[in-house]
């Protein structure tokens, strides 16, 4: 069995350490979540007008959405090519933020 | 292990300091509102470096937005966008009395559009194209939205250190981290408006654009256009902002005239467009209900029920899943594959519910950036 002798005094600024800590400590831990600056990767989809063919690069500025390929021709059935879609996609990082969905 | 308490006569000199010092420590804290003060000072404080961030979003927005205004030649783009942002508003038509309130309204929002249309092409060079002005017209909103919230922060904040309204300060901090959220999302828009590509709100015409990717639009409205196909038997008309501008365009306007050109022989009419998800949702998942899908002040979605609800034909709505932050960024692979769905189900609404030989009207509600 351990013996130890406390003064009243001692116990109260003990308390009173604790105290502050139990305070001060969460106050500084729940700093807020800065936005960090990720950037996505933008993707452009292209496709053949006849459904047969479609491939997905990195998008070059002057890509939309419609913009048919004049320098380009469906490699199965030399039909137009045109773009399809534009989207982007974050790092992984970024999916994690919400836990729910 | 046991803790013996020493009697009174063993407490020191030093210890009876400190419980003077705790004693007068509670008495204040119980009968003074110091407490209340040290709250209310970190709250302050709270406030004040929020400010500072929204200016740390308008500067960083700025500063893009000036660098776009360079590299289309037009000399001191600085004080085009202040010119801007100083002189920008509108006031809300009387509404107490609210006959042809929806009439004064697009009065009014036609007035606002046409003076920022003359506005940018009073400072833009004569070879810029109407794509890269549009664009230019919605970075100068992002920039209008940035500085009008944080002068109203400021001004709550500085009302209520000025009349001591410490619940005013108490709520401002309480909203704040949600409205910076918001003020983010709003000063990453800069990005895909000056790139030109389509962000989440781009769904809706994004689904017509793959319904007829390659077909001919035809002006039917100021910045307004439609296509006209054959899906399977049915005259499928469509109809979307003119892109691959910044634009909404106006859909409901341009939905009535073809209503009436087509003398109310429509089939059904298939709204398509972004929605907010509720949290919890996942982004890019598509619904279909009832009435018209678009998130209008009024004037284009009144125009949207009136024609349907004149002629008596069906009025569905499609919406893509999104929040709000994505709606304004750029197309995520998540809603891109919503709108993919999105144009299957409105395909399988056309097959199921119109029969061939009739004609059938789909409207892709939203702008049109980045989308032809």
């Amino acid at each position: 069995m351990i013996l130890l002798q406390i003064d009243v005094g001692t116990l109260l600024i003990i308390l009173l350490i604790i105290m502050l800590i139990a305070t001060v400590i969460p106050n500084l831990l729940s700093g807020e979540e800065k936005e960090k600056n990720v950037r996505p990767k933008i993707f452009t989809e292209i496709s053949c007008v006849n459904n047969d063919y479609s491939e997905t690069r990195e998008y070059v500025p002057g890509d939309y959405v419609g913009k048919i390929l004049q320098d380009r021709k469906c490699p199965k059935c030399g039909s137009q090519l045109y773009i399809k879609g534009i989207y982007s996609v974050y790092p992984e990082e970024r999916k994690k933020e919400s836990v729910f969905t | 292990m046991i803790f013996q308490m020493p009697g009174p006569t063993a407490t020191s000199d030093w210890a009876t300091i400190a419980w003077i010092i705790i004693s007068l420590f509670w008495i204040l804290l119980l009968f003074t509102d110091i407490l209340d003060r040290s709250r209310i000072i970190r709250y302050d404080r709270f406030v004040r470096v929020k400010l500072m961030y929204i200016e740390k979003l308008i500067k960083e927005a700025r500063e893009d937005s000036e660098r776009f205004l360079k590299e289309l030649g037009v000399k001191d783009p600085k004080n085009v966008i202040d010119g801007f942002i100083g002189n920008n508003f509108v006031i809300e038509p009387v509404s107490i009395e609210p006959v042809d309130i929806i009439k004064r309204m697009s009065h009014l929002l036609r007035t606002r559009d046409s003076k920022i249309k003359a506005y940018v092409n009073s400072i833009m060079p004569d070879n810029i194209d109407n794509v890269k002005k549009t664009n230019f017209m919605v970075l100068l909103e992002i920039n209008w939205i940035l500085d009008f919230y944080y002068r109203y922060i400021r001004h709550l904040y500085l009302y209520s250190r000025k009349y001591k309204l410490w619940l005013y300060l108490i709520q401002l901090s309480m909203v704040l981290p949600v409205v910076i959220k918001e003020l983010e999302a709003v000063r990453k828009a800069v990005e895909p408006f000056s790139k030109g590509v389509p962000v989440g709100d781009s769904a809706g015409p994004m689904v017509v654009s793959l319904l007829a990717p390659t077909s001919e639009r035809i002006l039917i409205e100021e910045e307004t256009v439609y296509s006209k196909i054959d899906f399977e038997g049915r005259n499928l008309y469509l109809i979307k902002a003119e892109g691959p501008g910044g634009t909404v365009g106006r859909p409901g306007e341009a939905l009535a005239k073809l209503v009436e050109e087509l003398q109310g022989k429509v089939a059904r009419i298939i709204t398509v467009d972004a929605a907010l998800k509720l949290e919890g949702e996942r982004s890019g998942s598509v619904a279909e209900g009832v009435g018209a899908a678009i998130g209008d002040p009024g004037p284009e979605k009144i125009a949207m029920e009136r024609v349907a609800a004149k002629y008596n034909i069906p009025l569905d709505a499609v919406i893509i899943k999104m929040s709000s932050r994505e709606a304004i960024t750029e197309m995520t692979k998540e809603i891109y594959e919503g709108v993919l769905k999105a144009a299957e189900r409105v395909k399988e609404i056309i097959r199921t519910k119109v029969s061939p030989g009739s004609n059938v009207i789909v409207v892709g509600v939203g702008n049109t950036i980045g989308v032809k």
